[in-house]
């Protein structure tokens, strides 16, 4: 889809961050990064803190005990858990229901199903809308001026954070949104690439970076 | 000219050489844990062992089972952006002040208990990575991304790399 002309939301949500920029499109494929960068700004809780949300969520399932058990494992095993837990969002975001591993406890495993997922989040998402709200308003003073919505980013893939986002621009048409569909490979691609590639383009068209150290 | 998404849990690398009409993502990890080639973990492990002595460094999906395997003498360097992140915007609050009970010796030698208030580091959870290690380590892993990408020589020359929004405060423009 092309954006033919409007103010457009761009919402990066990566594992650690959410980027959030602002801008105006004037014309199809054409904007002028010094002066149509109408706002940006961060918000520090991304799939990570998620994940570890999700993870709390189900050791709650298991009470006291579960949360004892995890506490006293070695960190080598939190972390394995804290990926186990990253897999069974990852194949939420497709299936209904999935469940969460935990080796070598005694409850073994809990099963995790959307409802727990928005649970969970509900605490991120407020925050997350709070920090978007406020730095559209700052950019073009009202939610209804926004005209386009665009996500990328492997946590923009999470039906939680789609339909938090999509609640918050109610004054728009499905066609207005840019989302990625975690059901079709090519979209969940471009998602987790778009970055990289939107960098190429900027790059060549003459967009000067920041300098860096040369790696070592 | 590569372009890299430096992310806190994956990474991606675009090229776009002279005559390309448009990126070219790269493929960087074929692993059986993959969801997507084109998509690395951000993840280095660092290992001294004895039997790793021919490979020290190990990369993404093979980075984590590594170093999960090994219970010791491994780094396992992960989310390293997020440290950066935290470490440029946030205030430490990893050290507390509290009183500690010390020894000193009077002049007659005898040993006397004092209290003393101290700096402590406060471990809540799991150690923080410091900068000694996340620094080096995302050096060696953007170093690892040139190195599985399909690029020319010429393209190396010119190496671009994404800044989080949320560095600088929140600000209203992007780095120019």
């Amino acid at each position: 889809m092309e954006i033919a002309s409007g103010n457009t939301l761009v919402l990066d949500y990566g594992g650690g961050t959410l980027d959030i920029t602002v801008m105006r499109i004037r014309e199809p494929g054409k904007f002028d990064l010094n002066k149509d960068i109408l706002g940006s700004s961060g918000f520090p809780e991304g799939g990570s803190e998620m994940d570890y949300q999700i993870l709390k969520h189900c050791l709650s399932k298991g009470g006291e005990t579960a949360l004892k058990w995890f506490q006293e494992q070695p960190l080598s095993a939190r972390q394995r858990i804290k990926r186990n837990v990253e897999r069974a969002k990852i194949e939420l975001s497709k299936e209904g229901t999935v469940t969460v591993e935990f080796p070598d406890s005694s409850f073994k495993s809990t099963t995790l199903s959307p409802p727990d997922i928005s649970h969970a989040l509900q605490p991120i998402m407020t925050r997350m809308a709070s920090r978007v709200t406020q730095t559209v308003l700052r950019a073009v003073g009202s939610i209804e001026n926004i005209d386009f919505v665009i996500m990328s980013g492997g946590s923009s893939l999470s039906a939680v954070v789609q339909n938090s986002v999509l609640a918050m621009f109610g004054h728009l048409s499905k066609e207005q949104f840019i989302l990625p569909d975690p059901n079709v490979r090519s979209d969940v691609e471009s998602c987790m690439c778009a970055v990289a590639k939107g960098l190429a383009l900027l790059r060549s068209d003459g967009f000067a970076p920041i300098n860096v150290a040369e790696v070592p | 000219m590569i372009a890299i998404d430096f992310g806190t849990t994956n990474s991606s690398v675009a090229v776009l050489s002279e005559g390309d009409t448009a990126p070219r993502l790269q493929s960087l990890e074929l692993d059986f844990e993959s969801y997507n080639a084109q998509v690395l973990p951000s993840v280095l492990c660092e290992c001294s062992s004895d039997k790793c002595y021919a490979k020290r460094n190990t990369y993404g999906h093979e980075a984590l089972r590594h170093g999960y395997e090994m219970q010791r003498d491994t780094n396992l360097l992960q989310e390293m952006k997020l440290h950066f992140d935290r470490s440029t915007i946030e205030p430490a609050t990893l050290l507390e002040t509290k009183a500690v009970v010390a020894l000193r010796e009077d002049r007659s030698g005898a040993l006397n208990p004092i209290i003393k208030i101290q700096r402590v580091a406060r471990y809540d959870g799991d150690v923080p990575l410091k900068p000694k290690d996340f620094v080096p380590g995302t050096a060696t892993l953007v170093k690892e991304l040139i190195r599985r990408s399909k690029v020319s020589g010429e393209d190396q020359k010119d190496v671009v790399i994404g800044v989080p929004a949320s560095f600088g405060g929140g600000g209203n423009s992007l780095p120019s």
